[in-house]
């Protein structure tokens, strides 16, 4: 006879009620069904069971959740109780945990914002950018762009490769259209399978027609708007400058979206490029031009990486370089390729690194307050978790009731947080130059994300104040007073408070070092004046140049590639005495006459370039680093020969030149990379200029430079300073400063406050002890000493535990840098006097408050 | 959140029995020495004439115990029930006072309209 009716049913039982209730309902159960097993068989047996079982559901439903929601409503009030009673502890907790959380959500939607570049493509797997490796002896450059024919070339090829578009970007130019000029931003050029492969989203137009004629133009929204306001902008004539070609608008796209490594406001067909630029679409000789491909999605990109190395090589004997593929997704973080000049807001993934950390740290921190916190209460609640205890409660309620605290006030501080949020995401925004924001509807993850921060939060850092309190004995919490001093809570206590502090000292290292770093990137001399130089936008001619001239504020006018314009590498060179078994990268620059002069540079050796040695085309001037590269000892009169790129023709031609001396080194690009090794062609005539003026009156000079230009030519006149575009290569770490800075601030702020909350628990502890101690006989200081002791000690050994990880962790960043400080003791040194007064300053008040108690009023309440 | 019918200390000889606690009351007191989960189910269902559930006989059974109407008490585990204890529900005198309470307020309140003949 089967004994069981249901095993379904005894665990429905089972889930309803509670332990004593389900066994005797179960056997009720069981024996009311054996009966009527008996009585009219199984059918009409199991039938009953059922039919009574379900009908019993409702009301044990309704008893459990009674009880469970009365137990909750208990625990509930006895929490927000406790709450009210011990404001500061409360408010301490809920603002520590409040700000961690403020921190890793402000982190979090900044990561999650860097992350999410080009990710709204469709084709984002499968999209990849063709990139070249040219390995020399002195370097491997990695460079973004590829020669023109390769996109075509490797469709053709490899059936794994289904599409490829050109693209390139330029700046500044002018467009007129219905008497409206413009002088846009940026605009682009790109085959028509562009459309196809990336997926930006057409207003107007289709995107598989838009760029059939050679001179049409597909525009932003905006730049719709600004043009024809809300009339439609398909069918319309638009200028462009460059080629004062007319241009038939043939299609609108949305903006671009911040997220996008790609940013234009109006893109043409490459094929323009052939007419403007002279691009040969089916050249084989790395020039201006990206390249995209797409793949079959699934394909082994390692394999077919291999296999189109050489697709260069084969088809252009002398060069070098080999063709390799970039990830999409690796573009915005993970770039750190040379000609990599159209990467809008070019992100890195060590600054994610950075940001990461630092969060967590913060939230570490806030944590382990609210740990220390918790656990130091204790005592409060040891009655209340006796009394409990007595009446009947399991470990595991009370467990789960001061856990349920913890979620409960980590729940109030991600209320706080998200207004704290809402209150710093402008400023945040500002620092970190994005546009970030906290709506439901679009970061539905982040929102997930954010709940689940804090409730993790709340639960890691309650789990042993939980555990702790539990555990205490009925009859010990009833008795005795508080929790002793000794036992292990204090231990840990202890080296919760050394963790924290470990992390501040290290982000206030970190602080300092950046800064140092910083300063000292500014002081440096670049090796050239790079103060008072104008550069203006236009082009100019030589009335200009002499009309310039005239005024006695322009103190001289420098023509050539300029110094914080980034070089393109030259693989080319050979030289009388090369060795021929491997190849040099070397950069050329295009310079004119008074460049020497203009930019304050010396000449190590030889002499300049100048008119009066008659015709100065076949020679060229090396740097010093480029002399040491060549191995050269007497470069002075040395033949060289090398291919370049000829500006006018777009084609490469040969050529042949002498060493004519050999100039000092500066600093073309930032001081993240090492002097390269340049070569300077003279250039008689050169479009970039730049016009050094004198330090007085800048706002007349300039005036007049703009006038005189205004004068000759229509094209628009704006200018920038030399020196803006230097600091620019340090704008990303000074944006990275800031917030790391403000983020120890907070960091350390935060150890403080535990600091303080701690400190202010256990003088009040200790406040017998010190009234005896005064009355033997002690004096203010010695009790203050004593009390400051404890802290000190444990500060001591975070300095200790702290110094050598920052000094690892800021050495790394420091390694980004060719040219870097040093980390001295004395930066380690400094940041623990900080972290050591700061502590200090935080249990002081309480530690002096304590010491001056008078004895009568400790010892009084016994 | 807020559940109406919480249980606080009023006195117990204002407030009546409910319908239910008052049959079950009944029954374990007609049951004597053999009152539990089974027995007082069964007995009440043939009573009524209606078969109540466990369910509905498990809520009057705590409010009784919680009013100490009954005392509950854990028999020896028996072979019968598969080694399972067996938990037997005796009246006390409280709750023999909670049923003379009850027929009185029977009688109050039945009396007006027993001399109304039901047709």
């Amino acid at each position: 006879m089967k004994k069981q009716p249901s095993l379904l049913g005894k665990w429905l039982l089972w889930l309803l009620l509670e332990e004593e209730d389900y066994k005797e309902m179960h056997s009720n159960f069981v024996e009311a069904y054996q009966s009527r097993l008996e009585e009219n068989g199984r059918l009409r047996a199991y039938g009953w069971y059922w039919f009574i079982l379900i009908k019993s559901i409702p009301p044990f439903l309704y008893d459990t959740v009674y009880w469970r929601m009365t137990m909750i409503r208990n625990y509930l009030l006895i929490a927000l109780r406790n709450m009210k009673r011990q404001k500061t502890y409360t408010l301490i907790n809920i603002s520590g945990l409040a700000v961690g959380l403020a921190c890793c959500i402000l982190m979090f939607l900044w990561i999650h914002n860097e992350l999410s570049f080009d990710k709204f493509h469709e084709n984002f797997n499968d999209l990849y950018r063709v990139i070249s490796v040219i390995p020399t002896s002195n370097e491997t450059t990695f460079h973004a762009r590829t020669a023109n024919a390769v996109g075509p070339t490797l469709v053709e090829q490899y059936p794994e490769v289904v599409n490829y578009t050109r693209y390139q970007g330029f700046e500044g130019t002018l467009i007129e259209a219905n008497d409206v000029s413009l002088k846009s931003n940026y605009f682009a050029v790109a085959d028509p399978a562009f459309f196809q492969m990336f997926s930006f989203n057409f207003i107007k137009g289709d995107p598989n027609t838009v760029f059939e004629n050679k001179f049409s133009i597909v525009i932003t929204e905006s730049m719709a708007r600004k043009f024809y306001g809300n009339d439609d902008p398909v069918g319309q004539i638009l200028n462009v400058q460059m080629g004062r070609n007319p241009f038939l608008v043939t299609g609108v796209i949305e903006d671009m979206p911040e997220n996008s490594h790609i940013h234009f406001e109006c893109i043409m067909p490459f094929i323009v490029c052939k007419d403007w630029y002279h691009a040969e679409p089916l050249g084989w000789d790395i020039s201006m031009y990206y390249t995209y491909v797409q793949l079959k999605s699934g394909s082994d990109v390692n394999d077919l990486k291999e296999r189109i190395r050489d697709t260069i090589k084969c088809h252009n004997k002398t060069s070098l370089a080999e063709v390799s593929l970039q990830p999409l997704g690796d573009i915005h973080l993970k770039s750190k390729l040379t000609g990599d000049l159209d990467n809008y807001k070019k992100g890195d993934i060590k600054t994610i690194y950075i940001y990461c950390i630092t969060a967590l740290s913060i939230l570490v921190i806030a944590s382990i307050n609210f740990i220390n916190l918790s656990t130091a209460r204790a005592s409060r609640r040891a009655k209340e978790v006796g009394l409990r205890k007595v009446i009947g409660a399991q470990k595991r309620q009370l467990i789960k009731q001061f856990m349920g605290e913890s979620v409960l006030l980590a729940g109030f501080s991600l209320i706080v947080a998200l207004v704290l949020v809402r209150l710093l995401l402008p400023t945040f925004n500002t620092l970190t130059d994005k546009n970030l924001a906290l709506n439901l509807s679009i970061h539905l993850r982040i929102w997930i994300g954010v709940f689940l921060i804090s409730v993790t939060t709340g639960l890691i850092s309650g789990i042993y104040p939980a555990i702790y309190l539990s555990a205490l004995k009925p009859v010990h919490a009833l008795k005795a007073e508080g929790v002793m001093k000794s036992g292990s809570g204090f231990i840990l206590r202890k080296l919760l408070v050394i963790t924290q502090f470990v992390f501040s000292v290290i982000l206030i290292a970190g602080t300092i070092v950046i800064y140092n770093q910083l300063n000292f990137i500014k002081n440096k001399s670049l090796g050239y004046d790079n103060k008072s130089m104008v550069i203006p936008s236009s082009y100019f001619n030589s009335t200009i140049k002499n009309e310039l001239l005239e005024n006695p504020a322009i103190v001289s006018i420098a023509q050539g590639d300029l110094p914080s314009r980034e070089l393109r590498g030259n693989s080319s060179f050979t030289w009388e005495g090369k060795d021929t078994d491997y190849d040099i990268t070397l950069y050329p620059l295009r310079v004119g006459e008074s460049y020497l002069e203009a930019f304050g540079m010396t000449m190590k050796e030889g002499r300049f370039f100048s008119r009066e040695f008659g015709s100065d085309d076949d020679k060229v001037i090396i740097n010093e680093t480029a002399a040491m590269v060549m191995e050269l000892t007497n470069p002075i009169g040395i033949k060289v020969n090398y291919e370049i790129m000829n500006m006018e023709t777009g084609r490469l031609e040969e050529k042949n030149a002498s060493i004519i001396g050999v100039m000092k080194d500066f600093h073309q690009t930032s001081l993240h990379n090492p002097i390269e090794p340049m070569v300077f062609e003279f250039a008689e005539w050169h479009y970039e200029e730049c016009i050094k003026i004198k330090p007085d009156n800048v706002q007349q000079t300039l005036k007049f430079i703009e006038d005189t230009y205004k004068n000759h030519v229509d094209y628009p006149y704006t200018y920038t300073f030399l020196e803006e575009k230097t600091e620019a290569f340090y704008a990303k770490d000074k944006k990275t400063a800031s917030v790391f800075s403000y983020f120890s601030l907070l960091a350390v702020f935060l150890s403080c406050l535990g600091l303080f909350g701690l400190a202010s628990y256990t003088t009040e502890q200790r406040r017998k002890e010190i009234g005896i101690r005064k009355v033997i006989g002690s004096s203010i200081t010695k009790i203050t000493v004593l009390l400051s002791m404890d802290f000190l000690k444990s500060v001591m050994i975070s300095l200790i535990v702290a110094f050598p990880i920052a000094w690892m962790v800021m050495n790394q960043w420091l390694n980004g840098f060719a040219y870097r400080v040093r980390i001295g003791v004395f930066t380690l040194i400094l940041a623990g006097l900080m972290a050591t007064l700061t502590a200090f300053l935080s249990i002081a008040i309480q530690i002096i408050k304590a010491a001056r108690a008078n004895p009568v009023d400790s010892l009084r309440n016994e | 959140m807020f559940v109406s019918n919480v249980r606080t200390n009023r006195r117990k000889d204002m407030i009546p029995l409910s319908r239910s606690e008052e049959i079950v009351l009944l029954a374990i007191w007609k049951l004597e020495d053999n009152a539990y989960g089974v027995t007082i189910r069964d007995l009440v269902s043939k009573e009524m004439k209606h078969e109540w559930s466990f369910g509905a006989i498990y809520k009057p059974l705590k409010q009784l115990t919680h009013k100490n109407y009954v005392e509950k008490s854990g028999s020896q585990p028996t072979t019968e029930r598969g080694g399972r204890t067996k938990y037997l529900y005796t009246i006390t005198d409280a709750g023999k006072e909670a049923l003379k309470h009850m027929q009185q307020i029977h009688e109050t309140i039945w009396t007006p309209a027993s001399k109304i003949a039901f047709k």
